[in-house]
């Protein structure tokens, strides 16, 4: 039907009849589909399983660094391409405080891309991948995952024992949900003067279930 | 006094459902602009398709910026498409918002170095929700789409001032 | 609360006592002189007038209604049919989508461009949406139910329906858009084009009844398929088809929808629209569903002719059985025309949208030259049947049954289909 491809009349009912074929065909095949069971998975609530669990086994979600065996090394930081991590060291004199401690261990998963570059050098095993990847916030700040949360208190680094090849780590990804729930948590109450009840802070945000 | 207090407080109720009404009604119809920048387009294209079906909650895209209501941006912004993004910004009809989705839209992400390209979107109009990714995943995108849904619920029409959302305690 | 018991009570005896209530007027008259008051006074004047105007409000929000159920239809339909859910989560099935859209359009900025030729900016969607409700005074919803039966009926329903074009030239030019410019000429060259078909291919019918009013057409008809107009010779059939493509062609619907493609155009003619405004160029989208679903059941497939009953012995009947028989005809034209709806709703989400010079090509080469000699051929099968009637009841028959076999075919050729995939039928699951 498209082209003018034939001038003949025969041309012409080729082109009627095969239009007529293909929308016979077509108009089966969409029927048929509407008569099968869709495909979507209707996250956030109503999923027989929840997206963790059905991504692919090395999914490479927000990072996270288990601050309990980091040895404050900073390979990742410099295998890092775009300067997403930030590490601050501290330099102590060993017997009072510790030789070596981290002030500020910043990844910014905002500007994250995803890479795995610095998991491939930890030598702890310490920095990895979780399979969180729910972490919309409203202000660009929030994105940065800070695995010290006060500078005044300074981790110390982690000492490897003497030929370990296995080191402690807690649970993958218990960190990052704890952080980015942190993000949503509810507003402090308004500071309140003597004798006043406290007032609430603004509402939770609480949609998703996380 | 008590009675005007009882007066106003009734009306603050009723003004109150109203806007929950409103406010249901509108979370529930937001169209977003067609716009893909980069490979994160490809996972917009994705949450509008079969599998995520961000349809579910009423979005539906639409090519133009008059009719939509949100502005996924959706991508690595450059200078060049700074200016395109802007226009078409300012060309939505009010209330607008936009969600700022992936590294590149975030801050620039992996191209923050090049000459040419804007450092986040931010930087030029002004973003609701940003998702974060490489690119984010279909659900993540939705995930950001429930919280502009979120940010929705809480604006006031009639009762009180309104107030157009508060960036989270940091 | 009594009055208004009263009055319905009062109504519902008149309509009862008075055989044939073929329009309001003849209905609101009927009313009057229960109470008896004259025809010529002033107050029954006034009377008429408020009843029509209270016509005009109920139509006018039917439409606007259906209208916005369609939309709710498609966006479930469109996403089965592409294997996802679909709107769902306002209301049951996400029924009250259509609301929540509704509710949010008339909240938005309305935007008016720089440059734009405001007044006629404005009154563009007005247009539209007068072309679309005046359809609704022809069209028949049932033995009893039309607001007026024009004897003109099939030709002010063309003549109205193409008055969507103003509109869409005037929102297409006033927006100071090269893209709206663009849809709307497309959309003008498309209506223009498409008229002549459906014209010739409205004459069939036209010629088979010989009378242009729609009741009359449907009166021509009867209940059972093999007394449709759609079945009563070849040219009807293809006439049918024909009028079918340049309807939806006219209602700038997909496969035709070249004034408002994404891919191309930004959103056509509609571009520069946002809020309320926008909204009533889809509500007259939706609408035209209906309208041209509604024409092609009246003048094709027998409209609201109730099978086994004559309209003649329906036209003798009163009481309990009237009012019964009236609403079960509404139903049975309501489930016709919602079949086409929802085949309209079907051909969009399977075909691909048409390039222009294909859509000319269609409608010059294939669909102008057919109508042209169906309606030749309509006129000398007439002759024919009235020389042999035998000859008829033969056709009608052989062409009833050829549609049967065409829709089991189908339906047997789609099961295959959902076979071939090794999927589950499911119709009721994730809604």
């Amino acid at each position: 039907m498209s082209e003018p491809t034939q001038k003949s009349l025969g041309g012409w009912a080729r082109d009627v009849s095969e239009s007529a074929r293909s929308l016979w065909e077509g108009m089966s095949v969409t029927l048929s589909y509407m008569f099968k069971k869709p495909i979507t998975t209707q996250y956030p609530d109503r999923m027989p399983l929840p997206v963790v669990h059905t991504l692919p086994t090395r999914y490479r979600g927000f990072l996270e660094v288990d601050m309990d065996t980091c040895t404050a090394c900073q390979a990742c930081e410099r295998a890092c391409p775009i300067d997403v991590i930030n590490i601050d060291l501290i330099r102590g004199d060993g017997v009072t405080t510790p030789k070596t401690a981290m002030e500020r261990f910043d990844i910014d998963i905002g500007k994250c891309m995803f890479c795995g570059l610095c998991v491939e050098p930890c030598p702890t095993g310490s920095i990895q991948h979780t399979r969180e990847f729910e972490g919309a916030a409203m202000a660009f700040d929030n994105l940065t995952l800070r695995f010290v949360p006060d500078p005044a208190k300074p981790y110390p680094a982690y000492k490897p024992p003497k030929g370990a090849d296995a080191y402690p780590r807690k649970p993958l990804g218990e960190i990052v949900r704890k952080l980015i729930r942190e993000w949503d948590a509810p507003a402090p109450a308004f500071p309140q003067r003597d004798g006043q009840t406290p007032r609430p802070g603004p509402a939770e945000v609480s949609h998703v279930p996380r | 006094m008590s009675a005007a207090q009882d007066l106003g407080s009734v009306v603050t109720t009723s003004t109150s459902h109203i806007d929950a009404i409103i406010n249901l009604a509108r979370k529930s119809s937001i169209f977003y602009l067609l716009f893909g920048l980069a490979c994160c387009g490809i996972e917009l294209m994705q949450t509008g398709g079969p599998r995520a079906d961000i349809d579910r909650f009423g979005s539906v895209p639409r090519a133009t910026p008059r009719q939509s209501d949100l502005m996924i941006v959706a991508g690595t912004l450059t200078y060049k498409m700074a200016e395109r993004c802007r226009l078409l910004y300012a060309q939505m009809a009010e209330p607008k918002y936009v969600i700022s989705m992936g590294s590149c839209a975030n801050c620039g992400g992996l191209f923050q170095y090049a000459y040419s390209v804007c450092k986040g979107v931010d930087k030029i109009i002004p973003v609701d929700i940003y998702v974060p990714g490489c690119p984010p995943r279909p659900e993540a995108l939705t995930e950001g789409l429930l919280r502009i849904q979120d940010k929705i619920a809480r604006e006031r029409w009639f009762s009180g001032r309104r107030l157009v959302g508060r960036a989270s305690a940091t | 609360m009594s009055a208004a018991a009263t009055a319905i009570s009062l109504s519902l005896s008149t309509i009862a006592k008075t055989s044939n209530p073929r329009s309001p007027e003849q209905l609101v008259d009927g009313l009057l002189r229960a109470r008896g008051i004259e025809a010529s006074s002033p107050l029954s004047t006034l009377a008429m007038v408020a009843a029509l105007l209270a016509i005009a409000f109920i139509v006018v929000n039917c439409a606007a209604i259906a209208a916005g159920i369609f939309s709710w239809l498609e966006r479930r339909i469109a996403a089965r049919m592409q294997s996802r859910v679909g709107p769902n989560r306002v209301g049951p099935a996400g029924f009250f989508q259509w609301i929540a859209d509704a509710v949010k359009l008339l909240l938005k900025e309305d935007l008016i461009p720089e440059g734009a030729n405001v007044h006629l900016f404005r009154a563009a969607p007005y247009f539209m949406m007068v072309g679309f409700a005046c359809t609704f005074v022809a069209l028949p919803f049932s033995h009893a139910l039309i607001a007026a039966d024009l004897g003109v009926g099939v030709f002010y329903l063309l003549a109205v329906t193409a008055f969507v074009v103003v509109g869409v030239l005037a929102s297409g030019w006033s927006s100071n858009s090269k893209w709206s410019l663009f849809g709307s000429i497309r959309s003008a060259a498309q209506i223009v084009s498409y008229e002549i078909p459906a014209g010739m291919a409205l004459l069939v019918p036209v010629l088979l009844a010989g009378t242009l009013s729609t009741q009359g057409i449907i009166r021509a008809q009867g209940g059972w398929p093999w007394q449709w107009f759609v079945f009563h010779d070849p040219a009807a059939l293809a006439a049918f088809f024909i009028y079918f493509i340049s309807a939806l062609a006219e209602g700038n619907r997909a496969p035709f929808d070249l004034p408002e493609a994404e891919s191309e155009l930004v959103a056509g003619y509609n571009t520069e629209y946002s809020g309320m405004r926008f909204s009533y160029f889809f509500l007259v989208e939706w609408g035209n569903m209906w309208v041209m679903s509604a024409l092609a059941t009246s003048v094709f497939l027998g409209g609201w002719q109730l099978p086994g009953l004559d309209a003649a012995r329906f036209d003798a009947l009163t009481g309990g059985a009237a009012i019964g028989l009236e609403i079960v005809s509404l139903a049975l034209f309501a489930l016709k025309t919602m079949s086409l709806v929802f085949v309209i709703m079907w051909l969009r989400w399977t075909l691909p949208r048409l390039r222009v010079d294909q859509l000319m090509s269609l409608c010059w080469k294939y669909l102008v030259p057919v109508s042209f000699a169906g309606a030749l051929f309509v006129a000398g099968w007439m002759l024919v049947v009235r020389a042999a009637p035998v000859l008829d009841l033969l056709m009608r028959g052989a062409l009833t049954a050829l549609g049967a076999l065409v829709v089991t075919l189908f339906v047997r050729r789609t099961l295959s289909n959902v076979r071939d995939v090794g999927d589950r039928l499911d119709v009721r699951g994730n809604w």
